[in-house]
């Protein structure tokens, strides 16, 4: 087991190095000149893009570019925002914020997704099956910020039941509403997983083992068909976080929350790129990590993995 | 006489028949399955009867309901099944229509079941312990944790397996095959149950581990009084392990009675069928219609240098290791598989490779078709080293040896239909145009005994057998001087492979096929080999003419398979007469 | 032979010795070809299985209609999308109008209309991207193996550790030209890992099988055994992925031109129409309801068609 956590941190290492660096590239190297973009309209003075350039290491050659800017992720030196403040001040405020919003939105999706789709899974072709699965589908289908929106107004402006804003401090209640319209997606295809993991394994050979054995109904179902059935699901909901991450910008932006995808939203609308590339990074780390927490997980759900 | 086992133990308490009551009664039990194409009556008007201690075995091919039968007494039908009809009555009480708290209480406590496949049947994710301690529990033992995990450790124990303690606390996929099934078997026994459900507890085993487990599973039922029904494909298995036989076809019982009374002296004509197929009970190789030991003409011109009664292919000291990757980083170990093997095989005749799993039979074949490097030692050919040929001449050599394979699922490629399966073969190595290439697959299915439509279908519209058969075809299209015949007949049913062995054996006459045949199953090298290679753990054991391996086997793990295979023990003197 | 306590002379009641009349059960030749059905390939069955479904009749509908409508948005409105009064600005239904009029006093069915191309559009380029790269990938890396497989993989998981949106985002808004083409370059650009994944996965399955060793065994090059055999048998996988897909990516094209980042604004599009429709959400609610079910019918057709394909090319359905 050991042996198998270090060499998935090992792997970890070359993908945040690739992934990082695509970034970067992907930002600074592209045709078009960030800096010159920088004032919007306005423009901003050759002389100020120079001193711009130099502060952010834009005239260097481009790996030496990289180099720094890993350097600085590193020392958690981010570097400062256009007007001046440090980013790591702002990752402070905001990654809390974001993090209570993700995890209350994949709590959501664990508890309805799983137990809706145990039970579509259960009864497979019935009613419920058949209504929960066309429901996901529309689901799907409708985009997050139009649900976001749809829900603003009707849960929010309508009914009055929700706030249809977060303020500077969200709390519980506050982010409830966008908590569900970030979930929600990713809900349907949680459900839509567990149900056809369940349909599989309720005629796996071990689960008709199981009761034969004289095992009651319930403990097959719980110990066996719905332990088995959540090693690909737990697999989805850890990959899922990077989904959240990106649909927390467009959930934050609707709701007008202070979180990382708020900011993120605000800084590409004012071409804050080393703000842009610093919070991507940190977002790409986070999803990184997820990912190979999962990736124990899977292993501590799944004996066979540990060995393999 | 030594054939039926235990007669001294068995605790049949009551000598009089009559006095007894029967432990499970099954009368005209029918049971269908709702598919798309409407209701499928699967099992037809079955009646079975099995009395306190005794074993009973039905038998029958794949589809014949037996496995459906046995399912239905403890309520385990898969799917859509439901029973619709009949009766069974166990112990004076009736089980069809019992809801499902009461079925929990029959499973387990009063009927185990030791399921067919010990890969699939135990859960991955928990320890064989913590899995056996479920079937305890769930039947009613009381007891704080020690006593449990004494307990289960006492079961696995006494269904064989060694250092049980240790192994309760491990995972299914660190234990092999036959232990796994060892596992099973402490299962389905767990809660002393009156009659265990044993279905096809061990085919998916090596032959010497199934005997061993049928020995100890026939030793310990008979110890505790448990009544057994086995579920099985093998006559000589059920023959050998139970006193009444129900013979089934196609969702109706055919024959039944005392096992030797069917097997010496079948009535039906199915059971006559199978009784004259079964590998284990015959005994002489299939004798052809064709005229046997002479090459064809064809063939001598083919390939100038061709003699009858030369070896057609000579393994010398062929060893193949293969690098095993260690838990650790960059740790390996060297793995041999194939360690100095030597054979040759005669023009004409075949030549048997047999082994268990893990003998490197298969890895053998494999050279010999140049599909995998031999790390040290030669493959020759007609008295040239394949292993050393360019890639041209490579080309070339592959239209002399063809293989065919285990796996009728997987041996042709379901996308493609079975005209160009037959055709590939002749357009890849540019025979003909395409009429005559089109004359040539009429003609190999002709060879292989299917009708000329056969060519416009798709391999999933065929059974088992029949893709066998397109596989020996396709094998037989460029005119090869060798075919590599690997597990080709083991997935089959009794009746197909006999049908397949018969046609592989007048091909052979026909065309002056030379067969390397590789085989767990020594019964049905009897029935097709001239030569017999038996291979343990990569070595060479023991190398002679096919009846003298049978009549006087020279080593000890020879006659451990000799012994192994079903319904040995009951060949001699019962099945003559 | 000899007496033998197991075998009482009189069998007990029930066990007496029994055969079914000859003609009862009639035995069949042993494995006769089945000659009474048509012959069949995987792929007709499963499209005689799609056909049964109901379900998938909606979605190729909707796909046929909104293809229809992104080709000739001419047939289905004699409006312009540009022809906009502000006179007309939130005005209601009116006849010729049917949907009514947005904040620029354009027609809103008119613009819904000449929406679907620019969806269209972005989903197929980016689908059709994704397949081939994705596939190319996955093919080289699964059948291939040891070192290219090593190489792509890690490729693979560098791109796979970007989400999809994100990375979207990031690039796009750093662009300096945004239009069709630049949306499915980069949705395409991060968007072909998974297939690449699917594929790799699904090529190293089948390679395993007999028919591949089959065909090594009669001397077919690795190359053609991988166009002719393997990729073949993989398809189904991509085949499903690929519908759903489709739809998810009309869906992030939205995103980001909802976003400001997407289409540009001068071109007709569901995403930029929504963004507006939002500034009147609490005025005139139903503006944003056409452009958004216009939107989300479109995906439910991809995705719906991805289900019920993904049912008839079941390999375990498909083995009878």
């Amino acid at each position: 087991m050991l042996w198998y956590i270090g060499r998935r941190l090992l792997q970890v290492i070359p993908v945040f190095l690739g992934a990082t660096l695509l970034l970067y590239a992907m930002v600074f190297a592209l045709p078009g000149d960030p800096v010159a973009a920088l004032g919007g309209e306005r423009g901003l003075s050759a002389a100020v893009q120079e001193q711009i350039r130099s502060q952010y290491n834009l005239d260097k050659p481009f790996i030496v570019q990289y180099l720094l800017y890993l350097k600085g992720v590193v020392t958690l030196d981010f570097g400062m925002t256009f007007s001046h403040r440090p980013v790591i001040d702002i990752i402070a405020e905001a990654v809390p914020i974001t993090f209570r919003l993700a995890l209350m939105a994949l709590v959501i999706e664990a508890i309805f997704g799983i137990g809706f789709g145990l039970v579509a899974g259960l009864r497979k072709g019935g009613v419920f099956d058949g209504t929960v699965l066309v429901l996901s589908l529309l689901v799907i289908a409708v985009p997050t910020f139009v649900l976001g929106f749809v829900m603003q107004f009707v849960v929010g402006v309508q009914l009055g039941w929700l706030p249809i804003t977060a303020g500077r401090d969200p709390n519980f209640v506050s982010l409830l509403m966008p908590a569900m319209v970030l979930a929600a997606t990713s809900l349907a295809y949680v459900l839509r997983l567990t149900r056809t993991s369940v349909a599989e394994n309720i005629s796996a050979d071990y689960v008709r083992t199981a009761r034969a054995k004289g095992l009651p109904r319930a403990q097959v179902t719980t110990r066996h068909v719905l332990r088995n059935s959540l090693i690909p699901v737990v697999t989805f909901l850890g990959a899922d976080l990077g989904a959240l991450m990106g649909g927390a910008i467009v959930t934050e932006g609707i709701f007008n929350i202070p979180g990382v995808g708020g900011t993120l939203f605000r800084a590409i609308t004012t071409g804050e790129n080393t703000l842009v590339v610093s919070l991507t990074t940190l977002l790409v780390l986070v999803y990184i990590v997820a990912n190979l927490l999962v990736d124990l997980l899977y292993a501590a759900l799944d004996p066979r993995i540990r060995y393999a | 006489m030594t054939s039926v086992t235990n007669i001294e133990t068995n605790p049949w308490p009551e000598r009089s028949a009559g006095a007894v009551e029967p432990l499970l009664q099954i009368s005209d039990l029918r049971i269908s399955f709702t598919t798309a194409a409407g209701e499928v009556e699967a099992v037809k008007g079955v009646d079975l009867t099995v009395y306190p201690g005794q074993s009973v075995a039905i038998v029958g091919e794949s589809g014949s309901g037996k496995s459906t039968t046995a399912h239905a007494i403890i309520d385990l039908l898969p799917g859509t099944g439901r029973v619709t009809g009949g009766s069974i009555r166990f112990a004076g009480r009736e089980l069809v229509g019992l809801d499902r708290k009461q079925v929990e209480d029959v499973r387990g406590k009063e009927i185990g079941l030791v399921p067919q496949d010990p890969m699939s049947n135990l859960n991955p994710v928990w320890r064989i312990g913590k899995q056996v301690e479920e079937a305890l529990v769930a039947n009613g033992f009381k007891g704080n944790k020690a006593q449990r995990r004494t307990r289960v450790a006492e079961l696995l124990a006494e269904a064989g397996l060694p250092d049980a303690e240790r192994r309760a606390a491990q995972f299914p996929h660190e234990f092999s095959g036959g232990m796994r099934q060892r596992a099973l078997i402490a299962i389905g026994l767990a809660s002393r149950p009156k009659l265990l459900i044993a279905d096809e507890p061990t085919s998916a085993l090596d032959v010497t581990v199934q005997k061993k487990i049928l020995d100890h599973l026939e030793g310990l039922t008979h110890e505790l009084g448990t009544a057994v029904l086995f579920i099985t494909h093998d006559l000589g298995l059920a023959a050998e392990r139970a006193e009444h036989l129900v013979v089934m076809y196609k969702g109706r019982v055919v024959e039944s009675g005392p096992s030797r009374e069917i097997l010496s002296n079948p009535q039906h004509p199915y059971t006559r069928r199978l009784v004259s197929a079964a590998p284990s009970l015959a005994s002489r190789r299939i004798q052809s219609a064709h005229e046997r030991g002479q090459v064809s003409p064809d063939q001598l011109t083919a390939h100038g240098s061709a003699r009858p009664g030369d070896d057609v292919v000579v393994a010398r000291n062929l060893t193949k290791k293969f690098k095993i990757r260690g838990s650790r980083p960059g740790s390996h170990t060297d793995f041999t598989a194939v360690d100095d093997v030597s054979f040759a095989l005669p023009r004409g005749r075949t030549l048997a490779l047999v082994g268990e799993s893990g003998s490197g039979k298969s890895t053998a074949a494999n050279m010999v078709l140049g599909l995998l490097e031999p790390t040290s030692g030669t493959v020759e050919f007609d008295g040239q080293d394949v292993t050393a040929l360019s890639s041209r001449e490579q080309f070339a050599f592959r239209r002399r040896v063809q293989p065919v394979f285990q796996n009728p699922y997987g041996s042709l490629d379901p996308m493609v239909s079975i005209y160009r399966t037959l055709e590939e073969p002749l357009r890849l190595h540019k025979t003909g145009d395409a009429k005559e290439r089109e004359a040539r697959v009429r003609e190999l299915l002709e060879m292989v005994a299917l009708p000329a439509s056969t060519m416009r279908r798709y391999p999933n519209e065929l059974s088992g057998g029949q893709r066998q058969r397109i596989a020996v075809a396709r094998a037989l299209a460029l005119n090869p001087e060798v075919i590599v015949l690997d597990e080709a007949v083991s997935a089959l049913d009794v009746l197909v492979q006999a049908q397949v062995l018969t046609l592989l054996n007048d091909l052979q006459a026909q065309l002056g096929l030379s067969y390397l045949f590789i085989t767990h199953d020594l019964a049905v090298v009897r029935q097709i080999a001239d030569e017999v290679v038996v291979m343990q753990s990569g070595k060479v054991v023991e190398h002679a003419a096919t009846d003298e391996v049978f009549d006087n086997p020279r080593q000890q793990y020879t006659r451990d398979l000799l012994a192994a295979i079903p319904g040995s023990s009951l060949e001699t003197g019962t099945i003559a007469g | 032979m000899p007496e033998n306590p197991m075998h009482p002379a009189t069998p007990r009641p029930g066990q007496e010795r029994y055969t079914a009349p000859a003609d009862q059960a009639k035995l069949g030749a042993v494995d006769a070809v089945d000659t009474t059905e048509a012959p069949s390939s995987l792929w007709n069955e499963a499209w005689r299985d799609m056909r049964r479904r109901p379900l998938f009749w909606v979605s190729a509908t909707i796909i046929v209609l909104v293809s229809l409508v992104a080709m000739f948005p001419g047939l289905f409105t004699s409006q312009g999308p540009r022809v906009c009064q502000l006179a007309n600005s939130l005005g209601d239904p009116a006849p010729g109008h049917i949907f009514g009029f947005d904040r620029q006093g354009c027609d809103i069915y008119a613009r819904t209309i000449y929406g679907a191309r620019a969806s269209v559009v972005v989903g197929v380029l980016t689908t059709l991207a994704v397949v081939i790269l994705g596939t190319t990938v996955g093919a080289i890396a699964g059948y291939f193996g040891g070192w290219f497989d090593t190489v792509l993989s890690r490729l693979t998981d560098i791109f796979f550790a970007v989400p999809l949106v994100l990375a979207a985002i990031v690039i796009m808004s750093v662009l300096p030209e945004r239009n069709t083409w630049t949306v499915a370059a980069v949705l395409a650009s991060f968007g072909w890992t998974s297939i690449a994944r699917i594929t790799r996965g699904s090529v190293m399955s089948v390679k395993n099988n007999e028919f591949v060793t089959a065909a090594r065994a009669l001397g077919m090059s690795r190359g053609a055994i991988l166009l002719r055999h393997v990729l073949p048998n993989s398809a189904a996988p991509i085949i499903v992925y690929a519908t759903v897909a489709l739809g998810t990516y009309i869906v992030a094209e939205a995103t980001l031109t909802f976003l400001g980042i997407g289409l540009p604004p001068w071109l007709v599009s569901w995403g930029g129409d929504i963004s507006m429709a939002q500034q009147s959400l609490r005025v005139r609610p139903e503006i944003l309801f056409y452009p958004a079910g216009a939107l989300a019918l479109t995906v439910l057709g991809f995705i719906m068609l991805g289900d019920v394909v993904r049912d008839a090319l079941d390999p375990k359905a498909r083995k009878r």
